[in-house]
């Protein structure tokens, strides 16, 4: 019996982790399931039986998916401009940490007096470390605390909510207005010409990273595809 | 003794599910388990859903404000989802009838005329 709940479990796991179907679809199929059970074990078949039964009378839930894009597509809509507003408010992180950590670098080595040409390269260097490190940070913190159903569902939970608040309230209050008052900084403390040199060096370098990004991200997009068509193993197998 | 299934194309079957579907609920409220097996029954057992499919149609007719829901506990002390039919859900069904009706007058007199041989 135990053994069955646990299918059945996993089998409502796979349905409620869909961002097509809402948590009361799922409920509302269980329910069902259920009561074909019941049925079927009122005629002689073992509850595993009686399950697999069941669950094929239902269908297989890509074609239950499918039939319920049908009905559910704003909501799929809403689900992927969640995952968009995401990355934006991700990118938007780790963009002006990594301006912000700059703007505090720059700051701390002009007091040690380098070169124009060297306080540029270090300037540069911490913005492009710091946004990957915060990139990964993000990544890590993701995967740590938010663990949904599936990859695919944004739950809109409180814990969720509070993220998105504390990561636009970082972003805007603590690195974007670091990273524009350290730029001001800079450039009331220091002889125009060295801060000039310093922002031409900063664009070189910015040129660079710009042409490197996106063949960063083609080549991390390429990964990701090569690591979806690897047949991951199933939970509970399919018949 | 051969049992001749007559299968119903998946057309078919998705155009009918509306009628068939308000006709159930009008009888009286009902779940969706219980609307299937009362398919079942009333077909022989001949007509069969793919059974999740009736729950997009039954959320269909809901966001078109034919039929609505409410939940209430089954007996066996599980929450259950029933569906009743709204005013303008019999005004919809008679209106598929009408149609289904005019089609059903149509094809019979055709066949009347010239029965099937099989």
């Amino acid at each position: 019996m135990h053994d069955v709940e646990e299918q059945i479990e996993q089998w409502r796991a796979s349905l409620a982790g869909s961002e097509l179907l809402r948590g009361e679809d799922a409920a509302e199929l269980e329910s069902h399931l259920r009561e074909e059970m019941g049925h079927l074990r009122t005629s002689g078949l073992s509850d595993n039986e009686a399950f697999f039964v069941a669950r094929s009378r239902l269908g297989d839930t890509e074609a239950l998916e499918e039939e319920f894009a049908k009905v559910n597509a704003p909501r799929r809509l809403r689900n992927r401009l969640c995952w968009m507003i995401a990355g934006v408010l991700a990118y938007w992180v780790a963009v002006h940490f990594a301006g912000a950590a700059s703007g505090i670098a720059l700051a701390i080595a002009q007091a040690t007096g380098g070169s124009p040409y060297v306080l540029g390269l270090i300037a540069s260097g911490v913005r492009i470390v710091g946004f990957c490190a915060m990139a990964l940070v993000i990544v890590w913190f993701c995967g740590r605390y938010f663990q949904p159903g599936s990859p695919s569902r944004i739950q809109i939970t409180t814990r969720v909510r509070i993220a998105f608040l504390a990561a636009l309230l970082m972003e805007t209050v603590g690195f974007a207005l670091t990273r524009a008052l350290g730029v001001v900084c800079v450039a009331r403390t220091m002889p125009v010409t060295d801060f000039g040199q310093i922002a031409r060096v900063e664009s070189y370098v910015d040129l660079v990273w710009r042409l490197a990004g996106p063949v960063l991200l083609g080549v991390l997009l390429v990964v990701i595809h090569l690591a979806g068509r690897r047949p991951s193993p199933q939970p509970g197998g399919s018949l | 003794m051969v049992v001749r299934i007559v299968a119903v194309t998946k057309d078919l079957v998705a155009a009918s599910a509306t009628p068939l579907i308000l006709s159930i609920l009008s009888e009286g409220d009902s779940y969706g388990y219980a609307i299937i097996q009362r398919v079942r029954e009333l077909s022989g057992g001949q007509m069969q859903w793919t059974d999740g499919m009736l729950y997009p149609v039954l959320h269909r007719l809901e966001k078109q404000k034919l039929i609505e829901s409410y939940l209430s506990t089954a007996e066996t002390g599980r929450q259950r989802k029933y569906y009743r039919v709204k005013k303008s859900g019999t005004r919809a069904l008679a209106e598929h009838r009408s149609q289904w009706m005019l089609v059903h007058s149509t094809l019979q007199q055709l066949w009347e005329k010239r029965p099937c041989t099989t």
